[in-house]
């Protein structure tokens, strides 16, 4: 087994991958990125649609459009990139962190390194992870392995198609679908709310007078070679009304129903994972339970855009960056819960003395919300957000005055809260 | 030239008959329902602020969105490259437009920003590649 060694080894060349790596190169540590992959980018390059960096760059750019950016920028910096590389086993140490990478054109290596950063991105739930009952024909797809066959292969997937899940995914597959020639019939959602963003609502359903069945399941699949039909029945409270249930006639299903942090690797090497995210537990250098571990965008949390996971995966790099090069981070790190209408907090800790960036995402959807920061009964911050949804993750930066005295004081751990101050409309 | 003329008369046939019109605001997370129509002038009702008031004009007036799509390549490898309308284009323009692009075949290496079609219906709109390929 060949044996490499680097300063930085990165897991993944997508959109968070290649952030983490530059953020890194800027510090001069030598950094190597393994992708699956036969060229890196991610899932970025099937994402054809527009929409992509406007918080970043001030401009709506395409997926292809958002990656060529950083792939530029990290052709001309001297990080070894080694495509259709997978990463098999993860090991921590106290000298160094090993990976094991299998690969058809270098063979097994195994790379010895200070700090080792997962990128790994997500994967799609599937037709087995919601129990759709039925036959098992041909024509049932994940949203986005249908994106990559119509973006990617120039493939059409089906003609009359049905959309499990309002995700942003699933309502852009609509449009593309559509703009295909292909009809949707309907997108079925089992929340009360639709899960995307308001604007892929508009332009991909409304523009299309594609039908939007909130609290709805699809409760049967039908055909034998080919999807024939399905079956769809209102929710409520807790099952589906069958005596309510209608027919829809089509030859395809889209699955837009939730994805999951890719974590096994993490996961087999001990690294903790939290059940509320599916990816590791991180404290406020994103750094996991095993030393010189680190992770960040969407094999870390879902994003909703990924602007978001550029950002987190630069501070991950200075991070990683931080723990190489041996500047020691003393600072006191307390331990930070959820609390009610929160579905979940990152990271798992409050670095004291300075600022510190929280994503959480809200169980409630609401005009107006406190989000509070309590130790006990303390309330030591709040913040008010407009249009609170679960769909849209909630920002928050929490000032390093505000976490001053915090290195003074005992280390109770803290929880966050969320409560509406007014309801929708 | 008389094709353009048919589609402005349809349109404004179009307007008369279903004057008032329901339109979800996108400008910000709020989301207005605001119905607005053109006659006798330009009202609307429900917005919360002058961006929704004007996005309901453009709605109603010209509505355009970007379009994105992918066009054949002449490579084997690498069959299709990614592109996309430059400006919004005026939503009566894109099924016409996605029909064009069907037949369009670029050749390889194309580079990020070059265009494939320019002034599509005479909108001053182009559609340009979006990714950067090579043939190889």
């Amino acid at each position: 087994m060949q044996v490499c060694e680097y300063d930085i080894l990165v897991v993944g060349a997508g959109a968070a991958g290649m952030a983490v790596a530059l953020a890194c190169r800027r510090r001069n540590l030598r950094a190597a990125v393994v992708e699956r992959e036969e060229e890196p980018g991610g899932i970025l390059l099937q994402c054809i649609h527009n929409g992509f960096g406007l918080q970043r760059f001030g401009e709506e750019l395409t997926g292809p459009e958002y990656a060529e950016r950083y792939l530029r920028e990290v052709e001309g910096t001297e990080i070894d990139v080694f495509c259709g590389t997978t990463a098999v086993r993860l090991t921590g140490g106290d000298a160094f962190r090993s990976v094991v990478t299998y690969s058809a054109k270098y063979g097994v290596r195994e790379f010895r390194v200070g700090a080792v950063i997962l990128a790994v991105g997500c994967r799609e739930r599937n037709r087995g992870n919601i129990g759709i009952p039925g036959t098992r024909p041909a024509g049932i797809f994940t949203a986005g392995l249908a994106q990559r066959l119509t973006n990617i292969d120039g493939y059409i997937p089906g003609s009359r198609v049905v959309i499990v899940g309002s995700g942003d995914i699933g309502l852009i597959m609509a449009r593309r679908m559509t703009w295909l020639g292909a009809k949707v019939l309907g997108v079925v959602e089992i929340m009360p709310t639709c899960s995307g963003l308001l604007r892929n609502v508009v332009q991909c359903l409304e523009d299309f007078d594609i039908p939007l069945y909130l609290s709805h399941v699809v409760t049967r699949i039908e055909g034998a070679g080919r999807v024939r039909a399905v079956e769809v029945a209102p929710w409520r409270n807790g099952q589906a009304d069958s005596r309510n249930a209608f027919r829809l006639e089509c030859d395809t299903l889209l699955l837009s129903v939730g994805l999951i942090p890719e974590h096994e690797l993490a996961r087999d090497a001990g690294v903790g994972i939290s059940p509320d995210t599916r990816g590791p537990f991180v404290d406020a250098n994103l750094m996991t339970n095993i030393p010189g571990v680190f992770a960040c965008g969407n094999g870390l949390h879902v994003h909703d855009v990924v602007d978001y996971v550029s950002e987190e995966s630069e501070r991950c790099g200075r991070a990683a960056a931080d723990f190489v090069t041996g500047i020691t981070d003393t600072v006191k790190q307390i331990p930070l819960h959820a609390g009610a209408n929160v579905r979940y907090v990152l990271p798992g800790t409050i670095a004291a003395g300075r600022s510190n960036l929280l994503s959480l995402r809200s169980m409630v959807e609401c005009e107006a919300a406190r989000c509070t920061l309590h130790r006990g009964e303390v309330e030591l911050a709040t913040k008010t957000f407009r249009h609170v949804r679960p769909a849209e993750m909630i920002r928050w930066n929490i000032s390093a005055e505000m976490t001053d005295d915090m290195s003074r004081e005992e280390t109770q751990p803290l929880d966050i809260t969320i409560q509406c101050v007014a309801d929708d409309e | 030239m008389k094709k353009l003329n048919l589609w402005t008369l349809r349109s404004n046939v179009w307007r008369t008959m279903n004057d008032e019109k329901q339109i979800t605001c996108i400008c910000c997370p709020r989301g207005c329902r605001v119905t607005a129509g053109l006659t006798p002038e330009f009202h609307a009702a429900g917005e919360a602020c002058q961006r929704g008031r004007e996005y309901a004009r453009e709605e109603l007036v010209s509505p355009k969105r970007t379009v994105t799509a992918v066009v054949r390549t002449d490579s084997p490898s690498r069959r299709y490259a990614p592109v996309k309308t430059d400006q919004p284009l005026e939503i009566r323009y894109i099924d016409a437009l996605l029909r064009e692009l069907y037949r369009v075949r670029i050749s390889l290496p194309c580079r990020l920003g070059s265009a494939i079609l320019t002034n599509v219906h005479g909108t001053g709109v182009n559609v340009v590649v979006t990714r950067s390929l090579s043939d190889e």
